[in-house]
C-alpha cells in the first residue's frame, strides 16, 4: 500500500498495470474504508470508471468510454408524464398543480409521482422542461399559462390564447405548451408545475397518450 | 505505510491505494515544476466526496464534485441565468429588432455574461441555451415576429404570429427559443426579437426577481 506519494522529478509518471488481466485501479481510502476507486476496467470494455467504495465496476458513478462517450447512471435526471389524462382540471382559471404520475426514468429517485415534486438533492443549477398538453379546449379559452415553480423563482411560459393555437383532431381539440430553463435550486428546494386555461367552464383536460408518445412531459438533469 | 514520500522515479504499481489514516483527505496531486496543477480525490470534510480540485488543496476551486450517491456537480463549470426584473416597455410592434436587456443575474459560474445582453464563450465547445421574453401590450395588428438566439456562428429563429396568439385576458405572448450551439471561443449569444404590424408599443415583461417571465439561460455541455 503507497499512501500520500508525491512524484516530483521532471519526466516521472505513475503507471498501474495490473498485467495480463484485471482492471488498472487507484483507490481512494480513509482510515481503510475504500471511498472512490478510479481506473479502467478489465471486463467493461476497458472504460475509464469513478466508482463508489472499493469495487471498480459496482457503483459506477462516472464512465467514459474508449471512444469518449460519458454516461452518469446516478446523475439526478427525470423523465415523467400525465397518463392516464386528468379530466376537467382546468378552463375556469384554475392554477392546477399537474400531478406527473408516471415516470419514464428517475436517477436519484427525487420525484415524488404522488404530487408531482421534483425535489433538489443537492445545490446545483438544474436544466428543467415542461411541455403540457391541453385537451378538450373550447373556443372560450383564451387564456392560458403553464409554470415551473421553483422555490427560489417561478418561471411562466406558454401565455396564449389556446383558442387560437388548437388544432383540430376528430373531436378533440388540443394544443401544447412549452417552457424551459436552467434554475438555480438550492439543496431540499423543490419543483412543481402549473397548467392554466381560462374563460370557460372547468373542462379542459390534461394529459398524454401514454408511455410510448409522450404528448406532454416534464424532465430535469443535474447540469452543473 | 509511507507516508509524504518522495518518488523520484517512474512508478509503476499493479493497483495503488492512498489512505491518509483516521481522518484528512485521500488525494494524488499532479504537479509540474513544483507547482500544484490539479489534486484528485476524497475531501473527508465533504460527506468523502469525489473531488478534481484546481491547484494544491483539495476542497479549494473544486471543479468537478461527485457525492458518495453520484450527484455530480461542477461549480466552474460555465453556466448562467439572466433575468429581467421589470419591464421593457415600447421595445417593438413596428418592426425593431430589440436585443433583450437582461438587468439581474441569478447565476453566472465563469462570469461570462455581461450583465446586460451577452454571453461569451470562453473556450471553445457545445453551448445549450434557450430563453423566454413575455411580450405585453400586444394587439391583433401586431401579426408577425420573430425570436431568435444570435451566436456568432449563426443564428436560431423561430416564427410565429404573435397579435393572433396573445393571450386575451392579458394581451401577454412568450417567444421562446432554445439550441444546442456550437460556439468557439470568445464567440457571443445574444437573445433578440422582433415584432412587426403595428406600432412601437410592444414591452418586454417582467414581474420581479421572483417571477421573471423574460430570461435566458446557458451553459457548456460538452
Amino acid at each position: 500500500m503507497a499512501e500520500n506519494n508525491s512524484i516530483n522529478n521532471t519526466n516521472t509518471s505513475l503507471t498501474i498495470d495490473p498485467g495480463a488481466s484485471g482492471d488498472s485501479w487507484l483507490q481512494f481510502s480513509i482510515n481503510s474504508t475504500g471511498e472512490f476507486r478510479v481506473g479502467v476496467d478489465d471486463t467493461d470494455s476497458d472504460a475509464f470508471l469513478i466508482s463508489q467504495g472499493s469495487a471498480l465496476g459496482t457503483n459506477n458513478r462516472f464512465r467514459m468510454s474508449a471512444a469518449g462517450e460519458r454516461t452518469m447512471l446516478s446523475q439526478p435526471a427525470f423523465l415523467t408524464y400525465v397518463s392516464p389524462t386528468v379530466t376537467n382540471v382546468t378552463g375556469d382559471g384554475t392554477a392546477y398543480t399537474v400531478i406527473l404520475n408516471n415516470e419514464v426514468f428517475d436517477q436519484g429517485a427525487d420525484f415524488n409521482t404522488g404530487t408531482g415534486t421534483f425535489t433538489a438533492p443537492v445545490t446545483g443549477k438544474y436544466r428543467l422542461q415542461l411541455s403540457v398538453w391541453f385537451d378538450e379546449v373550447t373556443s372560450s379559452n383564451t387564456s392560458s399559462y403553464i409554470e415551473i415553480v421553483t422555490s427560489n423563482r417561478t418561471y411562466r411560459g406558454g401565455v396564449s390564447n389556446l383558442n387560437i393555437r388548437r388544432t383540430k383532431n376528430g373531436t378533440a381539440d388540443q394544443v401544447t405548451s412549452f417552457v424551459a430553463v436552467l434554475a438555480d435550486m438550492d439543496v431540499s428546494d423543490t419543483c412543481t408545475t402549473i397548467a392554466m386555461a381560462a374563460n370557460s367552464a372547468k373542462v379542459v383536460d390534461i394529459g398524454s397518450v401514454g408511455p410510448t408518445q409522450l404528448r406532454g412531459a416534464f424532465n430535469g438533469t443535474l447540469v452543473c | 505505510m509511507a507516508t509524504n514520500n518522495s518518488i523520484n522515479s517512474v512508478l509503476e504499481l499493479t493497483n495503488f491505494t492512498v489512505d491518509p489514516g483516521a481522518s484528512g483527505d485521500s488525494y494524488v496531486q499532479f504537479a509540474i515544476n513544483t507547482t500544484d496543477e490539479f489534486r484528485i480525490g476524497v475531501d473527508d470534510d465533504a460527506g468523502d466526496a469525489f473531488k478534481i480540485s484546481q491547484g494544491g488543496a483539495l476542497g479549494s476551486n473544486d471543479t468537478f464534485i461527485m457525492t458518495a450517491a453520484g450527484e455530480r456537480t461542477m461549480p466552474l463549470q460555465p453556466a448562467f441565468l439572466a433575468i429581467r426584473t421589470s419591464d421593457a416597455t415600447n421595445v417593438t410592434g413596428d418592426g425593431t429588432t430589440y436585443t433583450v436587456v437582461y438587468n439581474s443575474e441569478v447565476f453566472d459560474q465563469g462570469g461570462d455574461f455581461d450583465g446586460t445582453s451577452t454571453f461569451t464563450a470562453p473556450i471553445t465547445g457545445r453551448y445549450r441555451l434557450e430563453g423566454s421574453a413575455l411580450l405585453g401590450d400586444l394587439t391583433s395588428s401586431h401579426n408577425g415576429g420573430f425570436v431568435r438566439i444570435n451566436t456568432s456562428n449563426r443564428v436560431y429563429l423561430w416564427q410565429s404570429d404573435p397579435g393572433a396568439s396573445r393571450d386575451a385576458t392579458t394581451n401577454e405572448y412568450p417567444f421562446t427559443a432554445f439550441c444546442l450551439a456550437d460556439m468557439d471561443s470568445a464567440d457571443t449569444a445574444t437573445f433578440g426579437l422582433q415584432v412587426v404590424g403595428s406600432t412601437l408599443t410592444v414591452d418586454v415583461t417582467s414581474n420581479g426577481s421572483t417571477d421573471p417571465r423574460t430570461w435566458f439561460s446557458g451553459n457548456l455541455e460538452v
